[in-house]
């Protein structure tokens, strides 16, 4: 009896219900908005808007709740509901459309779903839309537009945390919907392996994010959140075509024109009742515009949901990449910097596979205690096309293993416990890198507190313990702690500071390889990578002359400590390890804006300051710009829209000098800032067809300005680039 | 306002029409034969290279490696060493001008350890000579080794 009448109480705890419509507010038919996320704070419950605007979550207490909604083009809401006196609300939510392009909704900061404007810390997040009309199948083009962010060759640096090692290693923690995607050997981010069709929103959390997401995250943090499965069946689309234009100057002419880039994505996806899936198909072929930089690559995605009821919840993504392309390369010189070195064999190809398999389950427990387990897989490996008995035969097989318990408890109104496990191996069977096995496990736990509703407070812990085969054991405990303050509705305060903890790679430790007469020679002595980081910012929002404005300020500061950087041996000749040779000081100050201008036009505008320091030799850090830009310009005109994009990024002051004293690169010292302007015209075909279709013409580098994007390498000229996108339900 | 941003974003606009541009290399190119007049070399030889400093002493191996990091002294790529042929040609190009190499020598590598080098020739022997390079000069000189009587090391 006493059982049946638990039972009975258990289930009636969970039996209110919150409906409701998302509506247009400035339309007048009264629009339903499709698509929308409707999501009660602090859980993982939660919803999508219906084709007719509505949605429903059951399973809920008898008590109050925070409700945020939001969807891309219109200003989130918090809406606070009461089910304490009455089992079932129905709303209507109108949202008013925002012409500032930014989300306030993310997850990474704090491993939870949060706004914005709640978080201590600086987040730039790159929507679904950015990255679309931009027709991106790289990672690397998409982060070129996040303020702060300088991308060098597959290095990723956030607000000058990294520099140039060679594609080895990451100082910025990557995420595929928060499971780790870093390959197990090199610990680099695979950029052209990313499903960026299926892209809700990029996050991209900076400064040191090692108390929540352990080695790596010592520069920041990355994390694609991929789209949620729409109702019923849907499909989309999108294919593309692009042109390098003649150079100006017939001396630097790489010959065989024309050279096109070509790719197309299509995406498949279906729910029906408690089971949906999604699956995209991608390929691209790059002929580049320089010799010897071509690509091919096949991508892949799957993602499938299976809803068991209103509480739990089971995904399971795959996601593939097979690409085949030219290695790397410095080039000839800066009389012939669209040909590669003289040492580079033309026949050589690298062939790079990463196939990943992640599970997640998600289970509500109450509404103050979900969990989340996430488990899977990253296997990578690559080859170039060398006989295995050549001194520069190079091949990798890696795969990562992750499993990632994560639990949140809610105390009261003002008390929120995070706390959970990050258990990683990476097992490695290498010709560079020897047969190896690293394995780094964690535990860490957080704690936010709002003492009052302007307050959020925030203390967190992190152990990791890494060890790698031969090599010592490794152990950090990371702190951190966080503060934002919100004293007025347009004003908010923020501050954080933490310490940070990157274990060497696999490969930075062992790695023996020969690569266009560089030498790079094994390390296993390395130690971890320390570092403190603090941050204060500040952001305000309102109105000037009825124009709607929004306006950021961080400064900043990071104390690195044993920063693992490539040394070149003796300066006389071109042996490489890789050492903990620097103590470095990295502070900056980041000022953003956004606006909508008399009604007419959007613009964002973004500028990076930095110092990066060598404490030892005072000199600048390697392979960092000083002062970094990203700024845009949006002119809807009826069916048309127009934008401008300027990206600007100082010259490298100093790099590793030998590179260019030792003849590894010719001309090292050619180096400048670049100046690029990104134009593009999109053109609403639905009035036309009726059908939800797009049209783009796309001019990147518009004036064909020529740069170095790094030492020895000319960025990407001029490409105009025609895309067709629609979907279709 | 507008007016302002609109002289911002010309005087942006204005300097993106320029970037890298091709350029006219001003360089001088050191050419000439390394000459055997007597013995061979030896087995233990890995490596022959030719050096050309603007200093007119190098006095020890920190100094040497100080002296091309800095690039106030070139080198050359190592030659094609063969037991059969006693003249062996080499070629430098060095994008300085108006500059003055005081001290052009040849030292050989032994049993392949970079650190290990003998010093073989002298340019001008005994009587060191200077050599002067203006601008797209191409200069050519003799450097004559003899194996059974090496010139003494400098360090």
């Amino acid at each position: 009896m006493k059982l049946f009448l638990f039972i009975l109480f258990s289930i009636s705890s969970f039996s209110a219900t919150f409906g409701g419509k998302v509506i247009d507010s400035e339309s007048k038919e009264e629009e339903a908005l499709i698509g929308a996320t409707i999501q009660i704070e602090g859980t993982k419950k939660g919803s999508i808007s219906n084709k007719n605007g509505e949605f429903k979550i059951n399973g809920l207490k008898n008590q109050k709740y925070t409700v945020i909604v939001s969807i891309v083009g219109y200003k989130t809401r918090s809406v606070q509901i009461d089910l304490s006196e009455s089992d079932s609300i129905y709303e209507e939510i109108k949202l008013e459309t925002q012409y500032l392009r930014s989300a306030e909704v993310i997850v990474s900061a704090n491993k939870r779903v949060q706004s914005v404007q709640d978080i201590p810390i600086s987040v730039s997040v790159l929507e679904s839309e950015d990255i679309q009309v931009r027709a991106m199948n790289n990672l690397e083009y998409a982060l070129q537009y996040v303020p702060g962010v300088q991308v060098t060759r597959d290095n990723v640096s956030i607000r000058g945390s990294s520099g140039f090692s060679y594609g080895v290693g990451s100082r910025v923690a990557f995420m595929l919907d928060g499971f780790p995607y870093l390959a197990g050997d090199n610990g680099d981010i695979k950029l052209d392996a990313m499903p960026l069709f299926n892209v809700e929103q990029i996050e991209i959390v900076k400064g040191a994010g090692s108390a929540l997401y352990g080695t790596s995250a010592i520069g920041g943090v990355i994390n694609i959140i991929t789209e949620d499965i729409p109702e019923g069946f849907n499909s989309k689309f999108r294919a593309y075509s692009g042109y390098y234009t003649p150079l100006n100057y017939d001396e630097w002419d790489p010959g065989r024109h024309p050279r096109i880039d070509n790719g197309f994505d299509i995406t498949l996806s279906n729910r029906f009742g408690k089971f949906s899936i999604l699956s995209n198909i991608g390929y691209v072929a790059e002929e580049s515009y320089r010799v010897y930089d071509e690509k091919e690559v096949l991508n892949g995605f799957l993602k499938m949901n299976y809803k068991f009821n209103d509480n739990t919840n089971i995904t399971l993504n795959g996601n593939l990449s097979i690409s085949e392309n030219d290695d790397w390369a410095f080039w000839e010189s800066s009389e012939n910097p669209f040909f590669p070195a003289e040492t580079v064999v033309f026949d050589n190809r690298v062939n790079s596979d990463k196939y990943s398999l992640f599970t997640g389950l998600d289970h509500i427990f109450n509404s103050n205690f979900f969990m989340s387990l996430k488990a899977g897989a990253f296997y990578t490996q690559y080859s170039n096309d060398f006989d295995e008995d050549n001194s520069e035969y190079r091949a990798s097989d890696a795969l990562s293993l992750s499993f990632l318990p994560q639990f949140n408890n809610k105390f009261g109104d003002n008390w929120i416990l995070t706390y959970g496990l990050d258990l990683r191996q990476n097992i490695v069977e290498s010709v560079v890198y020897g047969d190896q096995l690293q394995e780094i496990y964690a535990a860490y736990s957080q704690i936010e507190y709002s003492p009052i509703e302007k307050i959020d407070l925030t203390a967190g812990l992190r152990y990791d313990y890494e060890k790698t085969d031969i090599s010592e054991s490794n152990s950090q405990i990371s702190p951190k702690f966080g503060v934002s303050y919100k004293p007025l509705e347009f004003l908010s305060i923020r501050a954080s500071g933490g310490a940070g903890f990157r274990a060497p790679q696999i490969a930075e430790k062992f790695a023996e390889i020969n690569f266009q007469g560089i030498r790079v020679l094994p390390n296993p002595d390395l130690t971890p990578e320390r570092s403190v980081s603090y941050e204060i910012g500040s952001s305000l929002e309102g109105k000037i002359f009825d124009s709607p404005f929004f306006i950021d300020i961080a400064l900043f500061q990071n104390n690195m400590e044993d920063m693992i950087e490539p040394d070149i041996r003796n300066g006389l000749t071109s042996d490489i390890t890789f050492g903990n040779i620097a103590r470095a000081r990295i502070r900056g100050a980041e000022l953003g804006l956004k606006t909508f201008l008399f009604d007419r036009f959007g613009l964002e505008i973004s500028a990076t300051a930095l110092d990066p320091i060598n404490l030892d030799t005072e000199q600048v850090l390697p392979f960092r710009s000083r002062y970094l830009s990203q700024n845009r310009f949006i002119l809807p005109l009826g069916n048309y829209e127009f934008q401008l994009d300027y990206r600007y990024f100082a010259r490298m002051e100093t790099i590793v000098e030998e590179l260019g004293t030792l003849g590894i690169v010719n001309d090292a010292k050619v180096r400048n800032s670049a100046h690029i302007f990104d134009a593009r015209i999109i053109y609403d075909l639905k009035e036309l067809t009726g059908q939800n279709l797009n049209l783009t013409l796309n001019a990147f580098n518009l004036f064909n300005y020529y740069y170095t994007q790094m030492v020895g390498n000319m960025g990407p000229t001029r490409q105009i680039s025609l895309m067709i996108q629609g979907s279709f339900k | 306002m507008a007016k302002s941003v609109l002289i911002l974003f010309l005087t942006i606009l204005v300097s993106c029409n320029r970037g890298l541009e091709p350029t006219v290399k001003l360089k001088n190119i050191l050419s000439g034969n390394l000459i055997i007049t007597a013995g061979t070399i030896p087995d233990s030889a890995s490596a022959i290279r030719i050096g050309a400093f603007k200093k007119s002493s190098v006095n020890s191996l920190e100094e040497f490696i100080g002296e091309i990091t800095a690039e106030e002294a070139f080198l050359s790529d190592t030659l094609e060493i063969s037991k059969y042929n006693d003249t062996i040609p080499f070629s430098i190009e060095i994008e300085q001008t108006d500059i003055v190499l005081n001290y052009t020598v040849s030292a050989m590598e032994i049993n392949g350890e970079i650190f290990n080098q003998r010093l073989i020739s002298v340019y001008g022997g005994e009587n060191q000579k200077s050599i002067e390079l203006g601008v797209s000069d191409s200069i050519y000189i003799e450097l004559f080794v003899d194996f059974t009587d090496l010139p003494p090391q400098p360090f």
